[in-house]
C-alpha cells in the first residue's frame, strides 16, 4: 500500500540555497503568475534573485487562477506594503513594479 | 728534329727560344731563323715581375719556378708557394652535393707536388653549401610534414557538409545560405595551406644555387600572400558573424542582460570594413615597395665569391662560384627591412589591437603570432632561410587552421552558439536546445517559479508539455514525491519533469 505523504513547506527552508542555485544557473526565469504569487516569501525570493542576476523573465499568467487585472494590482500593492524592511526590499519592489 | 741510331739529333738544328724583357719568347737559334741574339747568361727580367731565379713562359701570368731556398720546381711540377697560388695552378668544378642539390666546389690542383715536404700539396678541397643538409629536409619528409594539415581541413569541411545540425545552425542565423561562413572557412584554410605547404616548398630550393627568377618571384609572393590570405579569412569570419546577427530577434532587446553582451551588428561590420581596408592597403603598399626596390627578394644574385681552405695553416683561395640564389632580405639594411615589412606589421598590429578591444578570440592568438614572426624577421633576417621559414610556416599555418576553421566548426558541432539559442524558434529548425549558457555542472534553461497552492496543477501540466515540445529542455522546478517511494525529501532540479511524468502514468501521484 502506497501512502502518499507530502512534505511540509518547512522542509524547504533547508533547501533555499539549492533553490537559489537553481535560479542563478538558469538561462531564463519563467514566472507562472497565479493568485497569491507575490504573497509567497519563496516566490519573492526567487523573483528578487532572478532580477538581481538579470536573468530574462518570462511571465505566464493563468487567467482563471490569476484573477482580474484589478485584483492582480491589489495583490501586488498588498505584497509591496507587506514587504519587510531590509536591504532586499528596494530590489524586490523594483522587480515587482517591472512585472506589474 | 731527326735522331740517329745513337739518339743524337742529326741533320736538323734544334730551335731555341729566349724570353725577352718584354715577356715575349723569341727564336735565338738556329741563326737562320733567329729573331734576336742570344743573351747569356740568361737573366731574370724585372719587367716580368718574377722573383730572382724564377721563370716566366710568356703565357699566363704565373712564375713557374720558386724562389731559391724554397722547394724546387720544374715545368708542370708545383712546389711550395708563399701565399695563395694563382689560378694557373688549380681548377675547380661546380657540382651538387651528394644526393641533393646545392653549390659545391671541387678544388683540384693542376699539377702534382714535387716535394713531399710540402705536405699541404696536393690538397684537393671541396666547398659545400647544401641547404638540404638538414635531415628532415629530405623530400619525403617535407611532403609528409607539409601535407599533414590536409586531413584536418578535410575533416572540418566533412563536418560542415555532413552534420545536419550544423547546416541548420547556419541556416538559422541571418547568414541564410551560410555562404559567408563557408567562404570564411575556405579562405582561412587556403591561407593555412599556403603557410604550411607552399612556404616550405617555396623556400626549399632557394639556397641551392640553382634558383631561377620564377622561383624567387614565387618565394616572395608566397611570403606575402600567406599572411594576407589568413588575414582575409579572419576578416570574412568577422563579416559572417555580423551577417549572422542581422535581424536578431527584437525579443532580446527587453532582456538587458542578454542585449549588453552582444556587439551591435554595425560595429562588427565597421570592424570588418576596417580590416578589409587594411588588407587592401597592405597588398598595394607591399607591391609598390617590392617593385621599386632594386635587388629585392624577387631577384637573383649570382657569382658569389667564396673562400676555400687548403691546409691547416689557413691558406685560402678565393674562387668564383657560379651560384644563382634569390636575393634575400638578409642583405637588406635594417631600414630597408622595416620599409619592406612595414605594411604587414601595421596590418597585424592594428587588427590585433582591434580584436583585443572586442574581447578575446582565438584569432587574436593567430594575429599576435604573425606579428611576432614578422618582427623577428625584421630584427633577425637570418631567419629568412629554408630551415627556419619552413617550421615557422607550419606553426602559423596550423595556428590559423585551428583558430579560424577547427575551433568554430567544433563550436558549432557542440551547439554552443548563442546565436542558435535564440533564433532557432524563428526559422523552424528542430526544437533542440544547446547546453545552458549559465551552466556550471548544474545548469538549466528555465527556472519555473510558481506558488504551490495556486499553480501546482498547471505547472505539472506545463512541464511535460514543454518537454514534449523541446525534448532537450532542462527545467528547474521544485516538486514533491510520495513518501512510499523514497524517504521523504525534496527532489530538486534537473529531472523534475521526468519522474513526475512517470508518476502520472503509473497513477501513483496525487495531484
Amino acid at each position: 500500500m502506497i501512502t502518499q505523504v507530502w512534505l511540509d513547506t518547512d522542509v524547504l527552508e533547508s533547501n533555499v540555497d539549492q533553490m537559489s542555485s537553481g535560479v542563478q544557473n538558469s538561462d531564463a526565469f519563467l514566472l507562472f503568475l497565479t493568485r497569491d504569487y507575490f504573497a509567497s516569501s519563496f516566490c519573492q525570493l526567487e523573483l528578487r534573485q532572478a532580477w538581481e542576476k538579470r536573468i530574462p523573465i518570462i511571465i505566464v499568467r493563468d487567467q482563471q487562477q490569476g484573477g482580474s487585472d484589478a485584483s492582480l494590482s491589489d495583490e501586488i500593492k498588498r505584497a509591496k506594503e507587506g514587504l519587510k524592511e531590509d536591504e532586499n526590499k528596494e530590489t524586490l519592489l523594483e522587480a515587482m513594479t517591472h512585472v506589474s | 728534329m731527326r735522331f740517329d741510331e745513337f739518339g743524337q739529333n742529326s741533320g736538323r738544328k734544334p730551335t731555341t727560344l729566349q724570353v725577352s724583357p718584354d715577356g715575349v719568347a723569341q727564336e735565338v737559334y738556329p741563326v737562320a731563323i733567329a729573331k734576336k741574339g742570344f743573351d747569356f747568361p740568361a737573366p731574370s727580367w724585372p719587367g716580368v715581375t718574377c722573383p730572382a731565379d724564377a721563370w716566366n713562359l710568356s703565357y699566363g701570368s704565373a712564375c713557374l719556378l720558386c724562389a731559391p731556398n724554397t722547394c724546387q720546381a720544374t715545368d708542370h711540377r708545383v712546389g711550395c708557394i708563399d701565399g695563395p697560388p694563382s689560378s694557373d695552378y688549380y681548377s675547380f668544378t661546380h657540382t651538387g652535393c651528394d644526393g641533393t642539390t646545392g653549390p659545391a666546389v671541387s678544388f683540384v690542383w693542376a699539377f702534382d707536388a714535387l716535394d713531399e715536404s710540402c705536405n699541404w700539396l696536393p690538397a684537393h678541397g671541396t666547398l659545400q653549401q647544401c641547404s638540404w643538409a638538414h635531415p628532415w629536409a629530405a623530400w619525403h619528409v617535407v611532403i609528409l610534414v607539409v601535407l599533414s594539415s590536409l586531413p584536418l581541413i578535410l575533416l572540418s569541411f566533412a563536418a560542415i557538409r555532413f552534420r545536419e545540425r550544423f547546416r541548420q545552425v547556419v541556416v538559422a542565423t541571418g547568414d541564410a545560405q551560410g555562404q559567408y561562413t563557408l567562404l570564411a572557412y575556405l579562405i582561412a584554410s587556403l591561407g593555412a595551406l599556403i603557410h604550411s605547404v607552399a612556404t616550405p616548398l617555396a623556400f626549399i630550393d632557394s639556397n641551392t644555387g640553382n634558383a631561377t627568377e620564377g622561383m624567387c618571384i614565387a618565394r616572395t609572393v608566397v611570403s606575402f600572400l600567406a599572411p594576407a590570405v589568413v588575414f582575409l579569412g579572419i576578416t570574412l569570419r568577422i563579416l559572417a558573424e555580423a551577417k549572422a546577427r542581422e535581424g536578431k530577434p527584437g525579443r532580446l532587446a527587453k532582456y538587458a542582460g542578454v542585449q549588453s553582451s552582444i556587439e551591435p551588428t554595425t560595429t562588427a561590420k565597421a570592424f570588418a570594413a576596417a580590416q578589409l581596408f587594411m588588407f587592401c592597403a597592405m597588398v598595394g603598399s607591399s607591391a609598390a615597395v617590392l617593385s621599386s626596390v632594386t635587388g629585392g627578394p624577387a631577384t637573383i644574385a649570382t657569382n658569389l665569391t667564396k673562400e676555400i681552405g687548403l691546409d691547416e695553416e689557413s691558406r685560402t683561395v678565393e674562387v668564383a662560384l657560379t651560384v644563382q640564389m634569390c636575393c634575400s632580405i638578409r642583405e637588406f639594411s635594417w631600414q630597408s627591412r622595416v620599409a619592406l615589412l612595414a605594411p604587414l606589421l601595421a596590418m597585424f598590429l592594428l587588427s590585433f589591437v582591434g580584436h583585443l578591444s572586442r574581447g578575446m578570440h582565438p584569432s587574436s592568438g593567430t594575429l599576435m603570432l604573425n606579428l611576432l614572426i614578422t618582427l623577428l624577421v625584421v630584427q633577425f633576417p637570418t631567419l629568412d632561410v629554408f630551415s627556419t621559414r619552413a617550421p615557422i610556416g607550419l606553426v602559423i599555418g596550423w595556428a590559423a587552421l585551428c583558430s579560424e576553421v577547427v575551433h568554430p566548426v567544433y563550436k558549432r558541432w557542440n551547439q554552443q552558439s548563442d546565436d542558435r539559442e535564440w533564433r532557432i524558434f524563428d526559422k523552424g529548425a528542430p526544437l533542440e536546445m544547446p547546453n545552458p549558457r549559465r551552466s556550471g555542472e548544474q545548469g538549466w534553461h528555465l527556472f519555473l517559479s510558481h506558488k504551490w497552492s495556486t499553480a501546482q496543477d498547471q505547472v505539472q501540466s506545463l512541464c511535460p508539455q514543454l518537454k514534449l515540445l523541446v525534448p532537450s529542455l532542462k527545467v528547474w522546478r521544485m516538486f514533491k514525491r510520495p513518501l512510499a517511494l523514497r524517504p521523504p525529501k525534496l527532489r530538486l532540479g534537473g529531472p523534475a519533469c521526468r519522474p513526475q511524468s512517470r508518476g502520472l502514468q503509473s497513477g501513483s501521484w496525487s495531484v
